[in-house]
């Protein structure tokens, strides 16, 4: 052990282990120096033993006694807030807070790690379509090619005022209804 | 006073018994007041600690719990109130002020004869003590000096043992090499 350690480890004899004391003692031992502080602390140490035994008390106990006791009111009762800290306070009460938030912490991240599925929901019908939206385009074109005039007139019969390139679905399902591609 | 005694106390000054509390100020006022006067070394400012340190308890009394010794909780109030008062600017001025009249208590010799030896010892210490930080002197006033356990102090100062030991060691250490001073000057023949 060196002197510096040991110097300040003598200072400090009653709080070290017992393994720790026989230490230092071991090396106040061998050593002159760390000796003659060891004995100049016990010195102290003697010093402060006597002077700690000497009684205290107050200069005039039973007035402080009094003076204390006409300074206090009643007690203030702890509020709703109060209460509710002292409760979440209480050791028991933060490991359950802690778990479940630990729960919630792990739902949440599984939850967020999830495929999520794309769910569609069924369109309302359409009272106006677009033509080529109930046609199939290929055949429609070889229909319109062969029967190009009477075609022709059905879709105009169809056609929306309002929006030249919509057609009243109803009304296009019925003209067009001799045609095999519908 | 009992355990269970001073547990029936509190549960009934809890609820407002004046008396309860009376016989709890008069059980403990002596350490706390004690604990008061060796870090502010006079008795007008260790009367108001000690007055307020109760008054604190009486106000907070609704939140003890019974894992904690009363006397410890009391220990923790009063060292807080004796810290804030070393740190008040005006106060560290007034420490100052006493430092410089360190020798005063034995130079002034009628009043040496009135006080006895380990009294006045004691005062000595408490002046040297003053002269540390105020951690370090309240660590060595709790261990030293009300022989407390390290780990009531450590909770009471609310620091680990390891930083206990450190304030112990300059507390002890410095107030050894000032009262080794204090007594090379004290049997200095006096030149008249």
């Amino acid at each position: 052990m060196k002197c510096e350690k040991a110097v300040i480890q003598i200072h400090l004899l009653n709080e070290l282990t017992e393994s720790e004391r026989n230490e230092v003692l071991h090396h106040v031992k061998t050593c002159h120096a760390c000796q003659s502080k060891l004995e100049s602390v016990e010195q102290l140490t003697m010093l402060i033993t006597t002077a700690a035994t000497t009684p205290h008390a107050p200069v005039n106990s039973v007035a402080l006694t009094n003076r204390i006791m006409a300074s206090i009111k009643e007690p203030q009762q702890p509020t709703w807030f109060e209460r509710l800290i002292s409760i979440a306070e209480a050791k028991p009460v933060k490991w359950s807070m802690a778990v479940v938030s630990l729960i919630l912490m792990a739902i949440l991240t599984l939850e967020e790690l999830r495929p999520t599925e794309v769910s569609f929901t069924k369109a309302t019908p359409a009272t106006t379509v677009h033509r080529f939206s109930i046609l199939n385009v290929k055949t429609f074109r070889d229909e319109l090619k062969r029967h190009k005039a009477d075609y022709q007139s059905s879709l105009k019969a169809c056609q929306d005022p309002f929006a030249i390139t919509q057609y009243n679905i109803t009304c296009l399902r019925e003209k067009l209804s001799k045609y095999k591609t519908l | 006073m009992q355990q269970s005694e001073e547990l029936d106390l509190i549960e009934r000054a809890q609820q407002g018994d004046h008396q309860a509390f009376r016989r709890l100020v008069d059980a403990h006022h002596r350490f706390v007041h004690a604990v008061a006067f060796r870090i502010t070394r006079n008795h007008s400012d260790a009367d108001d600690i000690t007055q307020e340190a109760f008054i604190k308890l009486w106000k907070h009394l609704s939140k003890y719990r019974t894992g904690i010794k009363l006397t410890t909780w009391l220990y923790q109030i009063v060292t807080n109130q004796c810290l804030d008062f070393l740190k008040s600017a005006n106060k560290k001025q007034q420490v100052r002020n006493t430092e410089m009249s360190i020798a005063l208590p034995i130079a002034d010799e009628t009043s040496a004869e009135k006080k006895s030896d380990d009294q006045e010892l004691l005062e000595v210490i408490t002046t040297l003590a003053s002269r540390l930080t105020p951690k370090q002197q309240a660590a060595f006033v709790l261990r030293d000096l009300e022989g407390l356990s390290v780990d009531e102090v450590c909770e009471i100062l609310d620091m680990s043992a390891g930083t206990l030991k450190s304030n112990l060691y300059y507390a002890r250490n410095k107030i050894r090499e000032d009262l080794n001073l204090y007594y090379k000057e004290l049997i200095k023949p006096r030149v008249l």
